[in-house]
């Protein structure tokens, strides 16, 4: 589950004969920012109950954050992932301001395979809530939206936030034109039969 | 630039990236999922 978009990401930069070679040169800003979040969040069980939702309000301020910091200068595929990671990181807090943490539904807890009694303020982060499934805004936001095969319950905001963590990589990753097509400037790309660019023959 | 060096500058470059982005989804995203 925490590799799955990552994982989409790749396949899809493949299908577009891009390289994962792409990734290297991305050189994202901040990431500290982001390590930091993950950092906190994994130490909440450590932390007493009412400083919980505090921290968790300031690691999605670190994230929001480091989006901020890495949309400049990007080629518009990351950009638009960018664009993606920012809405959905804006509806997973707007769906988690109001209750102190994410509502989980109760039923698509156990639509998802889980026991009926799975306490969800428990592990997970410690960043979720039980919603009342009658609540118009947790349905709409909240973990509403079961995977059983992956036994998993994700919100609107996990589905827009994994396509566009998808959409930077296989941006970044790049795009060749096929073979015998001309790039976007037109020039063909060079063949096994032609010289690579500097080792032109020399004549005589 | 070395080759080598090169090389090794653009594979760190890549896993950090994925790493960053992975810890995007896990700091941004709210799944509830087994085995976390």
């Amino acid at each position: 589950m925490i590799v799955a978009p990552v994982l989409l990401g790749v396949v899809i930069g493949w299908a577009r004969r891009g390289r994962l070679g792409g990734l290297g040169s991305l050189r994202l800003r901040a990431p500290m920012l982001v390590f930091a979040a993950v950092g906190a969040q994994l130490a909440l069980g450590r932390l007493p109950a009412t400083w919980r939702w505090p921290v968790v309000l300031g690691t999605y301020a670190a994230v929001g954050l480091w989006v901020g910091l890495n949309v400049r200068g990007r080629p518009a595929a990351v950009r638009a992932g960018l664009g993606l990671v920012a809405l959905g990181w804006a509806m997973n807090l707007a769906a988690m301001a109001p209750y102190g943490g994410m509502p989980v539904s109760v039923s698509a807890l156990r639509a998802a395979g889980f026991d009926a009694d799975h306490d969800v303020t428990g592990g997970h982060l410690y960043k979720h809530v039980v919603a009342d499934d009658g609540d118009v805004l947790a349905r709409a936001l909240g973990d509403s939206v079961p995977v059983p095969p992956l036994r998993a319950v994700i919100s609107s905001g996990d589905i827009v936030l994994a396509a566009g963590i998808a959409t930077v990589i296989a941006g970044a990753m790049g795009r060749r034109p096929p073979v015998g097509h001309p790039g976007p400037t037109g020039r063909h790309p060079p063949t096994s039969a032609s010289p690579p660019a500097g080792h032109a023959p020399r004549p005589g | 630039m070395q080759p080598l060096r090169k090389i090794r500058r653009r594979a760190i470059g890549m896993v950090t990236s994925i790493g960053v982005l992975a810890g995007v989804w896990v700091a941004a995203g709210a799944p509830i999922y087994q085995g976390f």
